[in-house]
């Protein structure tokens, strides 16, 4: 199912759901559980991570129900909630800190003026692209996910994950490098 | 947004593998029960808020006055006929809310008895026990202030695991709200009935 498919349904099924008629989240619930659950998926790296997150999320949706309002599309809210579920555990871990501090070594190394993103041919290079992006560390992951996969603007991604908008910007140059490095490409 | 010098080419990548991992995707049997029981439950509750008090209260008195007719008819069986069964689950009778502890007391109507058919081992709960315990859960919150839970079985012998066993699969409906405990009982049985019942019981039923 793809994320454009059925979002004004999920509106009008949403606010049903809000009235309290379960046939009408029943039908919310069998749209979005999966491109729900291999979103977040992509987005930790990890499948057992991503289910207990996908479990979190839906709670939250269901317990604060009231909350959405139609002006934004039911997805952008859902995945929104999965994306704050995700960063709460991030930052649970503790992660956040050392981690930052070897991602401001990375700034001091990495020249500010390239590609961020070397070119790359999407259809031939799907399998590798999988089999590496698992191997990143989980703060560049994380980066160059939520750009590539939110359309945030550096100064978002920054904001979010708790460093600034060139931190961010290095954190998904070097991420790149590293994928294209893993999957066998020559160096950008 | 501006976007990067070939950007949309890991953009496809990424979007590639979300659609892989989507269609692959498929979240337990469990991760989705306890979603959609906390949807039941979340559905029923707004439900009832959505109806005035006073039509709320019509119904909910008439259904006390058919439960106290049922119990006095209940009350005056039991004594009639034979005591609670033995452990080999001899026919008797039974009061569900009599082994509950809520005989003579009234209204019933926030009791709920969901009988259970125990797997051959007689521990293992089944998969439509786990439904039943889900629709249950759905109509009396076994986290609010004061809900009791009794396990009404015949079987002496495994009353205690049957009774782990439920409360096992009630803190997987509820997740991390609470952690219900079920204290096991005797019973006797219904004549044609299940021979295990767990009693959910809000305060004043007790």
């Amino acid at each position: 199912m793809t994320a454009g498919a059925g979002a004004d349904e999920s509106v009008a099924w949403f606010l049903a759901w809000q009235q309290g008629d379960e046939a009408a989240f029943n039908r919310l619930y069998r749209q979005w559980r999966r491109p729900l659950l291999g979103w977040l998926t992509a987005l930790c790296g990890d499948p057992r991570l991503a289910e207990e997150l996908y479990q979190e999320t839906w709670m939250t949706v269901l317990r604060h129900t009231d909350r959405y309002e139609p002006r934004a599309s039911f997805k952008t809210w859902l995945y929104g909630v999965a994306r704050s579920r995700w960063l709460d555990r991030v930052r649970q871990r503790g992660r956040r800190v050392s981690e930052t501090t070897i991602d401001a070594s990375h700034e001091t190394i990495a020249d500010a003026g390239s590609d961020v993103f070397a070119e790359v041919e999407a259809a031939l290079h799907a399998e590798a692209f999988r089999r590496c992006l698992p191997h990143l560390p989980e703060i560049q992951r994380e980066a160059l996910m939520l750009r590539l996969l939110q359309d945030l603007e550096w100064r978002d991604i920054g904001a979010l994950v708790g460093t600034t908008a060139e931190a961010a910007r290095t954190r998904c140059r070097t991420a790149v490098a590293r994928l294209r490095g893993c999957m066998g490409l020559e160096p950008a | 947004m501006t976007r990067e010098p070939h950007e949309d080419g890991w953009r496809a990548l990424a979007e590639g593998l979300v659609a892989e991992l989507a269609d692959a995707a498929e979240p337990s049997e469990l991760t989705d029960r306890r979603i959609r029981n906390e949807a039941l439950r979340i559905a029923a509750q707004r439900r009832a808020q959505a109806v005035p008090a006073w039509r709320r209260r019509v119904p909910m008195a008439l259904a006390a006055s058919v439960a106290l007719v049922a119990i006095g008819v209940g009350v005056v069986l039991v004594q009639d006929r034979a005591g609670p069964a033995d452990a080999k689950g001899r026919a008797g009778d039974l009061v569900v809310a009599a082994d509950a502890g809520a005989t003579g007391r009234a209204p019933v109507q926030a009791q709920v008895a969901v009988p259970l058919q125990f797997a051959a081992d007689g521990v293992t709960l089944q998969p439509g026990d786990l439904d039943q315990l889900g629709i249950a859960v759905s109509q009396n919150d076994p986290c609010a202030r004061g809900v009791t839970l009794q396990l009404a079985t015949a079987d002496a012998a495994r009353a205690a695991p049957r009774a782990a066993a439920v409360a096992a699969a009630l803190r997987q409906l509820t997740g991390d709200r609470c952690r219900p405990a079920v204290v096991p009982g005797p019973a006797r049985r219904d004549p044609g009935g299940a021979a295990t019942v767990l009693v959910i019981s809000a305060p004043d039923q007790r």
